[in-house]
């Protein structure tokens, strides 16, 4: 039955083919954005998940906020030395607090070869705090630190830049003009929406970042391990430090905080690139579209049955049942429906592809960005029942006109 | 005997909600092999009589013998079977499919019917014996109104159907074109066909070997049996 029904059906839609398009098309368009707005979440929802990964799950950032200074010119940070030193002694539930000062653009070079790369200055814990150690020679040591040593680790993307294959270990390279020893090579990170390529850095001693680069004595940014990794416990560490600096920074009741602080979940938000209410705007979109779509197909069709009332007097006078009637009618409506379905698939996946290349987006799939569209294909497939029911209940020889001769 | 109703009776509902008696114990005999013409003014109940014949509608009392066996109780499955092997129909107004061809038109039954068969040489023939020959692949559109009528009987016969009934198969034709297609019927019925014209034309029901006259839902007069001759 489902056969020649289904035969019967693919006859009438290419006979009818602008309708059966344009029927088509609002499912097409649907689909596509249902498809490629669910691929763009589920592949921005992978990347905020690797960057909280990446960053930690159990380590807060406290970014210093900016202040200017009577007499100075520029801004200069909030978080300083004395910060680390106090959330270390009074904060309950901290593994380890480390202070770093960071900086972008800084000038490196090995001979001729040079790049412009990001400067971290930390201390030994920092390593193990950020799981960023050495993947070859060693990480700073606490003489280093002592000592302001001029010794440096670079990052794989700073080796492979600088070095084109040559062993960077005992090398001497210039940062912003200041000759240091190449310690170590880090650990391979990769790219990160957060902090972008983690391998373009280079990390030297805090102290010698102060003492022979850039005399600064403020910190760019100050990281705390917790000691529980639990929402519940990252919480009241998050308040503990609030309070903690708030005291220390002599800030009055009502002053907005000079700091902020990031937990992990906050770092995979913002490096989502897109917030969720925008994608819960564009399935409500999708949704939408797919209710038009279906309503136009049952709309559509149930016009149809009324102008087609011959031709079903004839298949019925022809040896058609109700049954082939309703399956015929029915299976035009599912094919437009699969057929829009296939295409939005189509759309979207090209769709999301390029929005990710292009915008700095990410693509993903899983089952979900696959079941929402087939469930919106099957809703607009199964409108087509009402007008195949009216079809398959219309009396053959009403159909065929007879009742008006008699 | 190939048709045998007796006592048929049918009515409507109009839009009011009155009760119509279109077919009142009306009886009906027609045998293998003849041509009958069924005439009568609008609203006589002829074409109601040849959907009930043609087991399109169900008479609501009375009985329908077609070849031996009461298909008026049938279920629907089986009379649309029926419908599909045994009975060709033939409208006014053609009621080809515009969107197939000839041949896809000629060909519509076999999609109803459980025996799938290559009609492809069967298809060949009646477009020859009809002369539609090269015609197979034209749509409708393109043919003439008497062509478009050869192509309908074609229609009704290709699955060798032996009850034709023709609803007015002249009236949407010219002449020539009318007198063509009645040339085709009354050639059926020297194959053995047996065929029921319903026709306003006393002209072409003067074609039929037997013409029956309905009037007010009954049988006025012809060789048909009315209610008092059954």
């Amino acid at each position: 039955m489902a056969l020649k029904n289904g035969k019967a059906a693919i006859q009438v839609l290419l006979a009818l083919r602008t309708r059966t398009l344009l029927l088509a098309l609002p499912v097409a368009g649907s689909i596509a954005l249902a498809f490629a707005t669910l691929a763009i979440d589920r592949g921005l929802s992978n990347r905020a998940e690797a960057a909280a990964r990446s960053f930690g799950q159990d380590v807060i950032s406290i970014r210093s906020g900016s202040r200017i200074i009577a007499g100075q010119s520029g801004t200069v940070g909030t978080l300083v030395e004395e910060d680390v030193l106090a959330l270390r002694s009074q904060l309950r539930g901290a593994r380890a607090v480390e202070g770093t000062r960071i900086e972008d653009n800084v000038p490196v070079s090995n001979g001729s070869r040079n790049g412009v790369y990001r400067v971290f200055a930390v201390r030994p814990p920092w390593a193990e705090v950020r799981q960023f150690g050495a993947a070859r020679g060693e990480f700073l040591s606490d003489s280093d630190v002592q000592s302001s040593a001029r010794v440096v680790l670079i990052g794989q993307t700073v080796a492979r830049e600088l070095f084109a294959g040559q062993d960077p270990l005992g090398a001497e390279i210039t940062i912003n003009q200041v000759p240091f020893r190449v310690k170590g090579v880090l650990v391979e990170k990769g790219a990160s929406p957060a902090e972008g390529d983690r391998d373009a850095r280079v990390v030297v001693p805090i102290t010698t970042f102060r003492d022979r680069l850039y005399r600064r004595f403020y910190l760019d940014q100050i990281v705390v391990q917790a000691e529980d990794p639990s929402p519940e416990s990252l919480a009241v560490l998050e308040s503990d430090i609030r309070r903690i600096l708030r005291e220390r920074h002599a800030l009055a009741v009502g002053e907005p905080d000079d700091f902020t602080i990031r937990l992990a979940d906050l770092i995979a938000e913002q490096s989502r690139g897109i917030s969720r209410s925008v994608v819960y705007l564009l399935l409500g979109l999708a949704g939408l579209c797919a209710l038009v779509a279906a309503a136009a197909i049952g709309v559509v069709f149930a016009q149809a049955v009324r102008a087609r009332r011959g031709e079903i007097g004839v298949r019925r006078a022809m040896g058609a049942t109700a049954g082939d009637i309703l399956w015929q009618i029915w299976t035009e409506g599912a094919v437009i429906s699969v057929l829009g379905g296939l295409s939005g698939f189509a759309i979207g996946w090209f769709a999301a592809r390029w929005l990710a290349a292009s915008r700095n987006l990410a693509f993903g799939l899983d089952s979900v960005a696959i079941a929402i569209p087939v469930a919106l294909v099957l809703l607009s497939s199964l409108v087509g029942l009402v007008p195949a029911r009216l079809a398959a209940r219309l009396d053959p020889a009403v159909a065929l006109g007879g009742t008006d001769s008699r | 005997m190939l048709i045998e109703a007796v006592e048929i009776e049918k009515a409507y509902r109009d839009r009011q909600g009155n009760t119509v008696a279109v077919l009142q114990k009306l009886s009906l005999r027609i045998d293998r092999g003849e041509f009958v013409s069924l005439s009568g003014p609008s609203g006589c109940g002829k074409s109601t009589l040849l959907n009930v014949l043609g087991c399109l509608d169900r008479p609501d009392s009375g009985s329908y013998v077609l070849d031996g066996q009461e298909v008026s109780r049938w279920p629907e499955r089986k009379r649309a079977e029926l419908r599909n092997s045994r009975i060709g129909f033939v409208f006014q107004s053609f009621h080809l499919l515009p969107f197939l061809t000839v041949e896809g038109n000629i060909k519509l039954p076999l999609l109803y019917s459980r025996t799938q068969v290559n009609i492809d040489q069967r298809v060949r023939q009646l477009l020859g014996e009809f002369g539609l020959q090269g015609m197979g692949h034209r749509y409708p559109g393109e043919l003439s109104g008497g062509q478009q009528q050869r192509v309908a009987i074609a229609r009704a016969l290709v699955l060798g159907a032996d009850l034709i009934l023709a609803d007015e198969p002249t009236g949407n034709l010219d002449s020539d074109s009318a007198q063509g297609v009645l040339d085709v019927l009354a050639r059926l019925v020297e194959q053995g066909k047996t065929v029921l014209l319903v026709t306003h034309d006393p002209n072409i029901a003067r074609r039929a070997s037997r013409q029956v006259r309905l009037q007010g839902g009954r049988i006025e007069s012809g060789n048909g049996a009315s209610r008092g001759e059954a």
